[in-house]
């Protein structure tokens, strides 16, 4: 007695297809199927992709009914290749996107490495110009024994006792306060594009109007020194606060000739209205 | 034993459709002209990057111009269907391999310029 199963498999197959023909169509769907998994070739042979579905389509309908099975591998045979010429376009779709962009990615190239050269020539220009800033606070700090320099967020803080300048109610520059605004001009003459804020301040003793006069007058002759020194008015700001913004408490003497005293301000940007030379 | 014979009556039957479909098969002049075609267009880029594809295609665009003169239509149409199909893939693979060798000279440009800045840029 033959095996039951062998009737809906001969029927099925129709005209008995061999294993070869089998074969053919396994292997096409095997490619196909691996063809059509790549998001890569869907994207690049949509296609091709569609002509090999449509081959492995018909190979299934003629196996299925009863064709020749030279012929269902035929078709199979033709699915496969579709399949394959599938893979190979978006290949060589893909190597022909990349030469055609190209130009782009050498312009980006070139873009990024400018750039690079940029920010390396910025980082050190401005590492430099802090540097050099710093060496020169430190020089007029070492000329002006009583000077404190700092950096700050609002540029680097000179501070200058008052008493070293001005004698006490007075606005008139000392002998010894001329040293140091001579300092102060040889530094401004050289840092051409930088301005600065010449602050006054007091101590809390008497009219804190008067005070206020006086710490402007005092910023104001500085400014004057400066300008006779050849520094430009219009970089210079002078400003008299009085006894605002102590340093040190005004309940002693020492804290109270702490708080005497003028401030430069040296801004770290470049001022902006006589442009950089540098 | 009693669907033996049904069987073999049924295939009998398909075979002989299918005899009926050949003999009364035309000239596949059209599938002949786009074999004809597809190799002539594979054999100028393909000879040097796919020749065993190439090679296959021109066989059996061959064989299939046989079958035509034997008048021989389905094995000509089969021929020349699958001649067509394989000198597309020569073609495919040969234009693969152009693009891959182009893609590559222009990368190596590219890492050459990038290279050569960079070298520049310390």
């Amino acid at each position: 007695m033959r095996p039951l199963w062998l009737v809906p498999v001969l029927f099925a197959a129709g005209c008995a297809l061999t294993p070869e023909a089998d074969n053919a169509v396994q292997s096409a769907r095997s490619t196909y199927q691996q063809s059509a998994a790549s998001p890569h070739v869907q994207l690049r042979a949509p296609v091709e992709l569609q002509v090999a579905a449509r081959s492995l389509a018909e190979a299934d309908r003629l196996a299925r009914s009863g064709a020749h099975p030279a012929v269902v591998a035929h078709h199979a045979y033709l699915a496969e290749q579709h399949a394959r010429i599938a893979m190979a376009s978006a290949d060589y779709r893909k190597a022909e996107a990349a030469v055609a962009t190209s130009g782009e990615q050498r312009n980006r190239v070139l873009l990024e490495a400018r750039n690079r050269e940029l920010e390396t020539k910025k980082t050190m220009r401005s590492r430099q110009a802090g540097d050099q800033l710093a060496a020169e606070m430190e020089r007029l700090q070492s000329q002006v024994s009583e000077l404190k320099a700092q950096p700050t967020e609002r540029g680097w803080v000179l501070t200058l006792s008052g008493d070293l300048l001005f004698d006490s109610g007075q606005a008139v520059l000392k002998p010894g306060g001329e040293k140091a605004v001579e300092n102060l001009s040889q530094f401004m003459r050289k840092e051409t594009d930088r301005g600065i804020t010449i602050e006054g301040f007091t101590d809390a003793t008497g009219s804190e109007a008067l005070n206020r006069r006086l710490s402007e007058q005092r910023a104001q002759a500085v400014k004057q020194a400066l300008v006779a020194r050849g520094v430009e008015a219009q970089r210079i700001e002078a400003r008299g606060y009085g006894p605002a913004f102590p340093v040190a408490t005004n309940e002693t003497a020492v804290g109270r000739q702490l708080n005497r005293r003028v401030q430069f301000v040296i801004a770290p940007q470049p001022h902006a209205s006589t442009g950089g030379t540098r | 034993m009693g669907e033996k014979p049904a069987l073999k009556g049924w295939a009998a039957a398909a075979l002989i459709a299918g005899l009926a479909a050949c003999a009364s098969m035309p000239p596949p002049h059209q599938q002949m002209g786009a074999a004809r075609a597809m190799v002539a267009q594979a054999h100028t880029v393909a000879a040097q990057d796919a020749p065993l594809e190439l090679s296959t295609a021109q066989t059996k665009l061959a064989r299939a111009e046989e079958a035509m003169k034997r008048e021989d239509y389905v094995n000509a149409r089969i021929l020349a269907e699958q001649a067509e199909v394989d000198a597309k893939y020569a073609w495919t693979l040969a234009e693969n391999a152009r693009a891959q060798r182009a893609s590559a000279e222009v990368n190596q440009g590219i890492n050459a310029l990038r290279q050569e800045l960079e070298r520049r840029g310390q």
